[in-house]
C-alpha cells in the first residue's frame, strides 16, 4: 500500500482518552492514513453516520463515557459502551473492518464482540503504534481482497 | 426518676401474687406496673381496693395496669387513677371516655402492632394532644428507632419509660424476636444513654424495668436490674431481705386445682413431646389428636393466628377425616377473637343464636351436632402479649371434667412442644443457609443460593430477593425464581415507601398479605410467575443486618397447602420466623462478599487507570525508539541505553498490570481463557523470556542464563496471553528468589509428552522449595517462608495466578523437585492439540 494509497483511506478513532492516542494518530498518520478522531461517542456516530461509506477502518475503544446516544444502564456505567458503538457501527455496515483497541482484559465484554472474519481484538498494553499500523494495514488490505 | 417493675416477667397466669409484691418491694423498687389481667390476680386483690392495700402495705405505688381490654381495667379502677393506663392504639370509642374520666392513657409503641414505628407515634400524639407517650426502650430499637430521640420527642408528655434491653441473637421474626429481651446492659439497646437524656429533660416520672422472658428467673432478672440501677444513679429503696426466690419461673406453671387423671395427662404430655421432634408440619396433627383424647371430642380444630390480618390459617384437624372444616385460611371468627382478645380459655355456647351466628361453619354445627366449644388461645411461649394458636375444641358434652386452668396449662405445654420443632426448623435451615454461604462464590451466586432455600423451606410458589443499592435509594431486584415487571425498563426499582416492597423498607417490618391487591401500598409493578396466578398472597420480611440496619427485603409468594400433614397454605409467621433465621444467617456472608467485590472493582478501576498512562509511555518509547535520530541522539549523549531500558521497564510494568488484572479476574469470576492455536516455544516462552529480560538485568543475570530444550509440541489450543503471563511469573519467581551470585544462576525449561500429557518443566538452581511447602507456595497472598527476610518482592500471587490460568485449560502444576534442581512442572492434557479445553471463550487469534 503506498502513501497515496493511504492517504485515500479515512481511518475513524473512537476513543474518549488523550494521551495514548496521540501515538497511535502519529504512527498512522506518518504511514499516510488520515485519522479522524472523535473523543465522544455522540460525535463518533454523528460521523460515522455521514462517512461511512468512505471509511477504510475503524479504531473503537471499549470503556468510554456513554454520552447521550446510550443509557448508563445499557453501557454498564461506561465499561460497555464500546460494545453498542460496535453494534451501531455494524448496523450502519456491514463490511467496514473494526480494529477494537482497548485496555479492558475483562472476556465477559470482550465476549460481546461477534466472531467475524472484520474485526479484530488488541489490548493496548500488546500493541506499541508501529504494530497497530502493521495491523491496520492487513486488515484494509484484507477487506478490500473480499 | 423513680423505679418501677412491671410484673409480665412472671407470665400471664401468677399463682401467689403476694409473693410477686414481696420480691419487688425487698428489691427496692418504689412502684410496680401489672401485667396481668385485673381479675386474675386471686387472693384479697380481686378489686381495687384489695389490690392497693396488698401494694400499699408494701410500701409500693401501683404505677399502671397493662392486662386484659381497656375496659375491663377502666371498670378494675372503680375511682382509683393510676399514673397511665397503658395502650397500644387510640380506640375512638373508649379512649376519649377514659380520658373524660380522667385516666391518662399512655401510648406505648409495640413491634407488629398498629403503632410500631416512632413516626406512628409522633403521628398519633400529634393528632390527640390528650394521649400520654410511654416508649419502650427495646421495642423502638428493634423497629429500628433510637430510644434516646423518642424520649426527647415530647418530654413534657412522658407518662412513663419502660425501659428494657434486647439482644439480636434470636432475629426480628414476629415469632423469635421477644426471646432477646435481657437484663439491663447485656443487650445492645444501652440504655445508660437514655437515662442520661432523662436526667438532661429533668425526667421526674417513672423509668419502669419491664422485660417479658428471661432465662434466670423472674427474681434474679429483677435484682439484676436492680443492680444495674443502681450502678446507674437510680434511687432504689434499700435492698431488703427477700423470700428465697421460686425456682426459675416455671413456665407451665401448673394449676392448683387438678382433675386431669395424672395417666391421662401423662399419655397429652408425652403425644406432644412426640410431636415435637416430627417436624413442623406434622407436628400439629399429633397434638390435635393429643387433645382429642384429652378431652372427648367430636372435633378439634387448632389454628395459627396472625393479628395483623385478624386471619386464621388452619393447622390440623382431629379426627382428621372431617372435611368441612377445611377452610384453609379465614378471617377470625367473633368468637375467636373474643376469646383472643380475653387472653383466656373461653365457653361458648353454640345453641345460642348469637355465637353460632359468629361461628364461620354453621353447616357443619348441624352435621355434627356440635353443641359447645371451648376457645384455648395459646401465646408464643416467649412473648405473652402474641397469642400464636388457637385451639377450639368440641366436646362430646357440655360441662368438661378439666377446668379452664389445667386447660391453659395444656395449651402451654402444646406451644412449647411447637416452639420447640419451629425453633429445630429455623435452627435447620439456618445452618444449611451457612452452608450455602460458604460455597458462594460471589454475591450473586449467595443471594441465588438463599432464594432457592428459602423456596424450599417454605415451600412456595415464588421468590425475590431485592436489595437496597449502594447510594440507598432504591430497592432492587438482586435474585429471583422468575420474575415480570410491569414498568419500563428504567423503573424497574422501588423507593422508600412505595409499594409493599418499599413500605416493608421504610418501616423495617414483615408483612403478610392474604392478598396483595386488596393492600394500602399495593403498587402492582412486579410479581413472582408462579402457577397460581389468580392468587397474589404474599409474605414480605426484611433483611437485617444483626446489628440492624436494613439491606434489603426478601418477597415470597403464594404457599403450597402442605402435601404430607397440615391444611393451610397461608404464610404465617413461622414462616416469617424461618426466613427471617435465613436471613440473619445469610446477610453477614452477604455483607463481606460485597465489600469484597466492591474492593475488587475499585482495584481493576484502578488497574484500569494504570493501565492508561502506560499505554502513553510504551508509545512514546516506541516513537523515539523507531526514530533513528532520537536513537543516535541518547546514544551520543549519555552512556547508557536509556531508552532500552525505559522500554524493558515499561513492559515489565505491563506484566505486573496483567497480574493484577487477572488476579481480579480470578477472584471474583474465575479466569476465562480466550484460545487459539499456540506453539508453545515460539508464542509463549520466547516473548516471555524477552519479558524478564529487565528482571534479569537488575540482577546481573543475562537471557543466556535461561536455557530452552529442544522440544516440538504441536500447535495447542492455550490462551496465548495468559501462558506468557504464566511463564513469566515462573521466571520471575526464580529469578527473584535465587542466588546473588550470577554464575549460579541458571534455568531450564524444556518439555515432553508423555502419560498423555504435554509437560513442561521449568527448573532452577536456587534456594530451593522446603519440604512441606509444595502446595502452600500456591495459595493467595502466601509468600514463601524467607521471602521476607531475603528481601524479595512480590504479593504472593504469581503462582497462585499461574495454577489459576493451568487449571483452567484442563491442567495442573506441580512441585516435582524440592532442590538442586527446583522444579515446576506444568501438565496438559493432550487433547488440546486438537481442540479447546471445555467451555471457554474461543476466538481467533490477533497476531
Amino acid at each position: 500500500m503506498n502513501s497515496t494509497e493511504e492517504s485515500s483511506r479515512v481511518i475513524l478513532l473512537i476513543d474518549d482518552e488523550e494521551a495514548p492516542n496521540v501515538f497511535y494518530v502519529r504512527a498512522l498518520e506518518r504511514a499516510g492514513f488520515r485519522v479522524e478522531r472523535r473523543t465522544s461517542v455522540d460525535d463518533a456516530l454523528d460521523f460515522a453516520r455521514g462517512a461511512i461509506q468512505k471509511l477504510a477502518l475503524v479504531i473503537l475503544d471499549v470503556m468510554m463515557p456513554f454520552g447521550r446516544s446510550y443509557s448508563a444502564e445499557d453501557a454498564d456505567d461506561g465499561l460497555r459502551t464500546g460494545v453498542l458503538v460496535y453494534k451501531d457501527i455494524r448496523a450502519l455496515s456491514s463490511t467496514v473492518p473494526i480494529l477494537v483497541l482497548t485496555v479492558v482484559r475483562n472476556p465477559d465484554i470482550l465476549a460481546c464482540f461477534e466472531d467475524e472474519p472484520r474485526l479484530k481484538v488488541i489490548r493496548k498494553l500488546d500493541c506499541t503504534p508501529r504494530q497497530l499500523v502493521q495491523q491496520v494495514g492487513e486488515m484494509i488490505r484484507k477487506a478490500e481482497q473480499h | 426518676m423513680r423505679p418501677g417493675f412491671q410484673t409480665i416477667i412472671w407470665g400471664p397466669h401468677v399463682e401467689d401474687f403476694d409473693s410477686v409484691l414481696d420480691a419487688i418491694a425487698a428489691a427496692g423498687y418504689h412502684g410496680v406496673e401489672i401485667s396481668q389481667r385485673p381479675d386474675s390476680l386471686g387472693n384479697d386483690m380481686h378489686d381495687i381496693a384489695g389490690l392497693l392495700r396488698a401494694i400499699e402495705r408494701r410500701g409500693l405505688t401501683l404505677i399502671g395496669l397493662a392486662g386484659g381490654t381497656l375496659k375491663e381495667r377502666m371498670d378494675f379502677c372503680e375511682d382509683f387513677r393510676p399514673s397511665y393506663l397503658y395502650v397500644e392504639e387510640w380506640d375512638e370509642h373508649l379512649s376519649p371516655q377514659a380520658v373524660q374520666m380522667g385516666f391518662r392513657l399512655a401510648l406505648h409503641p409495640h413491634l407488629f402492632k398498629a403503632i410500631h414505628r416512632l413516626s406512628d407515634a409522633e403521628e398519633l400524639l400529634a393528632n390527640h394532644p390528650e394521649l400520654w407517650f410511654l416508649p419502650d426502650t427495646a421495642h423502638l430499637t428493634v423497629a429500628g428507632d433510637d430510644p434516646v430521640k423518642a424520649v426527647e420527642l415530647m418530654p413534657a408528655r412522658l407518662a412513663g419509660v419502660h425501659l428494657k434491653d434486647w439482644t439480636p441473637d434470636f432475629g426480628r421474626s414476629y415469632h423469635r424476636y421477644a426471646r432477646g429481651f435481657t437484663e439491663l446492659g447485656t443487650g445492645s439497646v444501652k440504655p445508660e444513654r437514655v437515662l442520661a437524656a432523662l436526667r438532661k429533660l429533668d425526667y421526674r416520672e417513672w423509668v419502669v424495668i419491664e422485660q417479658d422472658t428471661t432465662r434466670i428467673g423472674p427474681e434474679a432478672s429483677m435484682i439484676r436490674s436492680a443492680e444495674w440501677l443502681a450502678r446507674n444513679q437510680l434511687p432504689l429503696k434499700p435492698l431488703r431481705p427477700m423470700s428465697p426466690p421460686t425456682a426459675p419461673r416455671d413456665p407451665l406453671c401448673p394449676p392448683r386445682t387438678r382433675r386431669c387423671p395424672p395417666e391421662a395427662e401423662a399419655r397429652f404430655l408425652h403425644s406432644v413431646i412426640s410431636a415435637s421432634v416430627q417436624g413442623l408440619a406434622d407436628c400439629y396433627g399429633a397434638m390435635a389428636e393429643a387433645f382429642a383424647k384429652l378431652v372427648p371430642c367430636h372435633l378439634v380444630s387448632l389454628w395459627a393466628y396472625s393479628p395483623a390480618k385478624d386471619l386464621m390459617g388452619l393447622l390440623a384437624v382431629a379426627p382428621d377425616h372431617v372435611k368441612d372444616v377445611r377452610s384453609t385460611t379465614r378471617k377470625a371468627d367473633g368468637l375467636s377473637i373474643e376469646a383472643i382478645a380475653r387472653q383466656t380459655v373461653t365457653h361458648f355456647n353454640l345453641g345460642d343464636p348469637n355465637h353460632r351466628e359468629q361461628f364461620l361453619s354453621r353447616d357443619l354445627i348441624d352435621a355434627m351436632g356440635l353443641k359447645h366449644m371451648v376457645s384455648i388461645p395459646i401465646a408464643n411461649p416467649w412473648n405473652p402479649n402474641h397469642t400464636w394458636l388457637l385451639a377450639n375444641l368440641f366436646p362430646h358434652e357440655q360441662s368438661i371434667s378439666l377446668t379452664d386452668a389445667e386447660l391453659a396449662y395444656f395449651g402451654r405445654h402444646l406451644a412449647l412442644a411447637a416452639d420447640r420443632a419451629l425453633d429445630d426448623r429455623c435452627s435447620y435451615f439456618s445452618s444449611r443457609a451457612n452452608v450455602e454461604a460458604a460455597r458462594s462464590r460471589s454475591a450473586k451466586d449467595l443471594l441465588d443460593r438463599i432464594r432457592k432455600l428459602i423456596q424450599e423451606a417454605l415451600d412456595c410458589e415464588g421468590v425475590s430477593i431485592f436489595l437496597v443499592n449502594d447510594l440507598g435509594h432504591q430497592l432492587e431486584e438482586k435474585a429471583t425464581s422468575g420474575i415480570d415487571w410491569f414498568v419500563a425498563n428504567d423503573r424497574r426499582f422501588y423507593g422508600k415507601g412505595e409499594g409493599l416492597l418499599g413500605k416493608v423498607w421504610e418501616r423495617n417490618e414483615t408483612l403478610l398479605a392474604p392478598d396483595a391487591t386488596h393492600e394500602r401500598y399495593y403498587a402492582g409493578i412486579s410479581a413472582e410467575r408462579v402457577e397460581s396466578t389468580d392468587r397474589h398472597e404474599y409474605l414480605f420480611s426484611p433483611l437485617v443486618r444483626p446489628p440492624g440496619g436494613i439491606i434489603g427485603v426478601t418477597r415470597c409468594r403464594n404457599k403450597r397447602a402442605p402435601s404430607a400433614g397440615g391444611w393451610s397454605n397461608m404464610f404465617s409467621d413461622q414462616d416469617a420466623a424461618i426466613v427471617d433465621a435465613i436471613g440473619q444467617a445469610a446477610v453477614p456472608h452477604l455483607s463481606v462478599l460485597m465489600a469484597q467485590e466492591r474492593r475488587v472493582k475499585a482495584l481493576g478501576k484502578l488497574v484500569h487507570e494504570l493501565g492508561v498512562p502506560l499505554v502513553a509511555v510504551r508509545g512514546a518509547i516506541d516513537e523515539m525508539w523507531t526514530t533513528r535520530e532520537v536513537r543516535a541522539f541518547f546514544r551520543r549523549t549519555f552512556d547508557y541505553d536509556y531508552l532500552g531500558d525505559i522500554r524493558s521497564w515499561s513492559e515489565l510494568m505491563a506484566r505486573l498490570v496483567d497480574n493484577a488484572e487477572l488476579y481480579q479476574e480470578g477472584v471474583t469470576r474465575g479466569i476465562r481463557l480466550r484460545v487459539r492455536p499456540t506453539l508453545l516455544r515460539k508464542q509463549v516462552i520466547a516473548p516471555a523470556v524477552r519479558r524478564v529480560e529487565r528482571l534479569l538485568r537488575n540482577r546481573g543475570f543475562s537471557q543466556d542464563n535461561i536455557t530452552r530444550g529442544s522440544f516440538n509440541f504441536p500447535a495447542l489450543y492455550v490462551d496465548q496471553n495468559l501462558f506468557q503471563q504464566v511463564v513469566f511469573n515462573l521466571l520471575s519467581n526464580a529469578i527473584k528468589h535465587c542466588f546473588a551470585d550470577p554464575s549460579s544462576f541458571q534455568v531450564e525449561i524444556g518439555g515432553e509428552e508423555r502419560d498423555a500429557e504435554f509437560q513442561l518443566w521449568f527448573r532452577d538452581w536456587g534456594p530451593g522449595i522446603e519440604e512441606g511447602m509444595e502446595e502452600v507456595i500456591f495459595l493467595e497472598g502466601v509468600r514463601g517462608p524467607h521471602a521476607e527476610e531475603r528481601d524479595v518482592a512480590g504479593q504472593g500471587l504469581g503462582l497462585w495466578l499461574v495454577r489459576q490460568v493451568v487449571e483452567a485449560h484442563g491442567g495442573r502444576i506441580s512441585v516435582t523437585h524440592l532442590k538442586n534442581p527446583t522444579e515446576f512442572r506444568v501438565f496438559l492434557p493432550e487433547s488440546l492439540a486438537q481442540r479447546a479445553p471445555a467451555a471457554i471463550i474461543t476466538r481467533e487469534a490477533t497476531t
